[in-house]
């Protein structure tokens, strides 16, 4: 019964109980959507790898650190990632930029730009192309927070600036003193995409970079929930993004390099994405994040403790109403997870890859993309745990309504740039 | 619909509305004076200065080979206090945190409160790949870990339990300054009860070699504010702040240390490197502090600056401070960095602990190496180098640096505050 | 490269077009770099350790920041003995 519920529609779920729920964050709706992930060109194609079936692994990519004693290895991994910065964001000093600023930047801006475009209700897939000049073409870009309040940007990055600080540290052994790239250095931290979002596209509110492991791409939304919520931000660019090298494959393994994700099927990736977020208007249609709860879990038994927040621990024996997206490394914990949710249970990092501290973000954005794309009420539970016990559960719903207001299933086309999608028969919302 | 979304109004706190009540109840540090919160604010009020010769790297052909780094005693000190770790900012940050939680009275391994972390940091583990910088191709070490960030927390969690969020920020050399500002909206939301609020940072041949290269070293001393500034000087350390609601402070038996009235963040949307020319964002987070609070620019008794020593930043920083700060009196400025180095990640914490002991000391410190004040200073009040013995009833200390974020915090006196 | 080589004044006007992200043609020798062709500080920085790598001359911290323009480039590059060609 309930899985034939689920083929037509997923219902909101219950939010899990256990412990308090973050109160003092602001609900916020999804206003739009960039994404640089490999193999995904549109929202629709997201949903497709999470429904369907596993997809084939990635290609064999080669992996260097010129100057130091680490030797050349051939890894699978997914990506690169072309870019494609939009119109909007592109012009002169690009070019010193980092790949994962540029994928980041490229992200944001096409979220911004969705956003800026306004609401573009959508029932599905059967959409027509919006001419892209009503989005990039018309007068100067929107400048978000010019009335409502600064824009803040937070975004998650384990990988963000590490090949630039290794470089420098090669340039160090190898150079005279002196002779580093001066480019590199302030590159080299992980603040590198969200200071490129801030100063490409003008936006003045809160910058905050969170890193770790996949819990701080949950974080960066209740963050932005927060910021929100205190006056501190009208809206907020939220994001988080990876890329795979020579150095993150060597800095992040132990001693052996040995699996890399490959016994599990969680291979690094590069990629991004990026949400345009604003605050709830009351009864408005459309995507929204729900309540965030964070909290650091017993590591000797995640399995219980990651069962009973996912059910809802202060309601047991009422099982979950809908899908479960979780991002970790631990493919048993989903495994287990996936045992007795009587949902789908979709892995992160085995449906896209492992994307370190941006897997909690891409799992929402997964959760936004299913929403979109499913008839609305819809719901689903987003969890990021972390071995330490480090853990979040957030909650992402679309409103009751017969369309979606947030323009969620716009997106970014093959060939570069932006294109928006929606519906030709649209009610006004 | 879940029920916990039927009102979403009543999530959300009108800006300007009452909020709760968040103290500080307790201070850890680890820096160039040594272990503790006590060496640190008597280094500071002796009018210590910390930068010298670096030891633990070969700088021989650097043109500038000075930092303030935590001494040796001081590290081989931490084998008493904290696990083993590859990673000394580690150690740091667990040790500053046990110190801040003792003196705060709150048990460090508990699950029966929600405790969160909230950890402020530049480059997290990446330092552990200085160590293969020698002459010729770059020696990696075995073991990995500088592509783990988290591994950063691995001694902290070791001595003490986590039961609420694990935050790890990056923001730039604002770092501590967004740590203190997440935990306070935590302890005000309610998430967690206490707020492990960090910033940390270790010396890095990296850092040096970036700064080498920008040639943004000075060869002597940081002169913060001073005409002759020659540049900036790399620290290291940690320090923490212990943050709760007060009734709950007050309910143990205990005195609030301060309060945190306002934090506020921006972003210059800029400049990677160069802070905005009328320092757009340090303006914004000053006023937005100040809003917060109530209160207005003759209020703030100390303004703990950013004050790098850098030629560009600190006549942005004064000139900013003087239109942000437009009061009966000009703003009473001083920098530690003078003292301290540039300490990163660690900066904005260490500079909070100090603002702490200012306030309840009574006590606002010098600019300790300050000759001859930059013009651009007409507007402020730069604090002689012996300090000043007056009353501290708040402190604004801000935060800036690469990349354009700006993080700023007010610290006031509790009224029932200790001695 | 060694030291005191000989290097051509249009190469190093490609190597700033490079980091400034301009055209060759706007690099001329009076064109304030900060003013005219609205770099930063640190991608000035990175021309002068650039040629500092190539040239095997080291300006010092005065010379470094005293450049305004390609011109002046030119003239410290002169004054320390490096023969600029055309």
């Amino acid at each position: 019964m309930r899985r034939a519920d689920h083929r037509r529609a997923s219902r909101p779920a219950r939010h899990p109980r256990t412990g308090a729920a973050t109160p003092g964050g602001a609900p916020l709706a999804v206003a739009g959507l960039g994404l640089r992930l490999p193999g995904v060109t549109r929202v629709g194609d997201l949903v497709r790898r999470l429904g369907g079936p596993p997809a084939p692994p990635p290609a064999v990519r080669r992996f260097a650190a010129p100057g130091s004693d680490l030797d050349p290895v051939e890894r699978l991994a997914w990506g690169p990632v072309e870019p494609r910065v939009p119109e909007t964001a592109a012009g002169r000093g690009l070019r010193a930029l980092p790949y994962e600023s540029l994928l980041a930047l490229a992200a944001a801006a096409s979220a911004r730009d969705m956003a800026a475009a306004g609401p573009a209700p959508v029932t599905g897939e059967t959409t027509a192309p919006v001419d892209p000049a009503t989005v990039v073409g018309a007068g100067p870009p929107a400048r978000p927070g010019s009335d409502d309040g600064p824009v803040a940007v937070l975004w998650a990055s384990s990988t963000a600036g590490l090949s630039e600080y290794a470089t420098v540290c090669v340039e160090a052994a190898t150079l005279d003193p002196g002779l580093c790239s001066p480019l590199l250095g302030p590159a080299s931290a992980f603040n590198g995409p969200a200071a490129t979002v801030s100063i490409r596209l003008g936006l003045d509110g809160p910058n905050e970079t969170l890193t770790g492991g996949p819990t701080a791409g949950l974080s960066a939304l209740a963050e932005a929930g927060r910021l929100v919520a205190e006056g501190s931000a009208g809206r907020a660019l939220v994001g988080g993004s990876a890329t795979v090298s020579r150095w993150s494959l060597a800095g992040a393994a132990g001693d052996t390099e040995a699996g890399a994700g490959g016994e599990t099927g969680a291979w690094a990736a590069d990629g991004a994405g990026c949400l345009a977020l604003r605050p709830c208007r009351d009864g408005e249609p459309g995507v929204r994040l729900g309540r965030v709860l964070r909290l650091g879990l017993d590591p000797a038994d995640l399995v219980t403790q990651c069962r009973d927040l996912v059910r809802g621990g202060s309601a047991p024996g009422t099982p979950p109403d809908g899908p479960l997206v979780v991002s970790t490394g631990d493919a048993d914990l989903v495994d287990a997870l996936a045992k007795d949710h009587a949902w789908p249970v979709w892995h992160l990092e085995r449906v896209l890859g492992d994307f370190g501290a941006a897997g909690g973000l891409l799992a929402a954005i997964c959760a936004v993309a299913h929403c979109v794309h499913t008839p609305p009420p819809a719901s689903l539970l987003v969890l990021a745990v972390e071995p330490s016990g480090n853990a979040a559960i957030m909650e992402v719903l679309s409103w009751e309504a017969s369309t979606l207001s947030s323009g969620c299933s716009a997106d970014t086309s093959p060939s570069g740039g932006v294109s928006a999608r929606r519906t030709s028969t649209t009610t006004a919302s | 619909m879940s029920p916990l979304d039927r009102d979403p109004t009543t999530l959300v706190r009108p800006p300007g509305g009452s909020r709760p009540d968040v103290v500080v109840s307790g201070t850890g540090a680890v820096s160039a004076a040594g272990l503790g919160t006590a060496a640190l604010w008597r280094a500071v009020t002796e009018r210590r200065v910390l930068t010298g010769p670096v030891t633990r790297f070969d700088l021989s052909g650097y043109p500038a080979r000075r930092g303030a780094e935590v001494p040796p005693d001081a590290v081989a000190g931490l084998d008493a206090l904290v696990p083993a770790h590859r990673c000394l900012a580690a150690r740091y940050l667990a040790a500053a945190a046990l110190e801040a939680l003792r003196d705060a009275g709150v048990p460090a391994r508990s699950r029966r409160h929600r405790l969160g972390v909230f950890v402020g940091t530049v480059m997290a583990t990446r330092p552990l790949l200085d160590r293969g910088i020698g002459a010729g191709r770059l020696a990696v070490p075995a073991g990995g870990g500088w592509a783990r960030p988290d591994d950063l927390l691995a001694p902290l969690r070791a001595v003490l339990t986590v039961t609420g969020p694990a935050v790890l920020l990056a923001p730039g050399c604002a770092a501590g300054n967004s740590a203190i500002a997440a935990g306070s909206r935590a302890v005000a939301a309610g998430e967690v009860d206490v707020a492990v609020c960090a910033g940390v940072s270790e010396l890095s041949l990296e850092i040096l070699a970036m700064f080498t290269s920008l040639r943004a070293l000075a060869d002597d001393t940081v002169r913060p504010f001073d005409v002759d500034r020659r540049g900036t000087i790399p620290g290291e350390g940690a320090a923490v702040l212990v943050l709760e609601p007060g009734e709950r402070v007050r309910a143990r038996g205990r005195r609030p240390l301060a309060r945190v009235l306002a934090c506020a963040a921006a972003a210059d949307a800029h400049n990677p490197t160069r802070p905005h020319p009328d320092g757009a964002g340090l303006v914004a987070t000053v006023r937005g502090c100040l809003d917060r609070a109530g209160l207005t620019a003759d209020d703030v008794d100390w303004v703990s600056a950013h004050g790098t020593g850098t030629p560009a930043s600190d006549g942005i920083e004064a000139r900013a401070l003087a239109r942000a700060l437009p009061g009966r009196r000009r703003p009473v400025v001083s920098s530690v960095k003078g003292q301290l180095g540039h300490p990163e990640g660690a900066a904005a914490a260490l500079e909070a602990v100090l603002a702490v002991r200012a306030l309840t000391e009574d006590f606002v410190p010098g600019n300790v190496t300050l000759r001859k004040p930059d013009p651009a200073c007409d507007g402020i009040d730069l604090v002689e180098p012996a300090g000043r013995r007056t009353p501290v009833r708040t402190v604004l200390s801000p935060a800036f640096g690469f990349g354009g974020g700006v993080s700023t915090v007010l610290l006031g006196r509790c009224d029932d505050a200790a001695s | 490269m060694t030291h005191r080589d000989a290097v051509s004044a249009a190469a190093l006007r490609n190597l700033a077009a490079e980091i400034f992200e301009v055209r060759p043609n706007e690099i001329t020798d009076g064109a304030a770099f900060y003013e005219d062709l609205g770099i930063d500080s640190v991608q000035k920085v990175e021309f002068v350790v650039r040629i500092e790598r190539q040239l095997g001359v080291r300006l010092t911290d005065e010379e470094a920041a005293g450049l305004r323009d390609f011109g002046d480039t030119l003239a410290v590059l002169r004054n320390r003995g490096v023969s600029v060609g055309p």
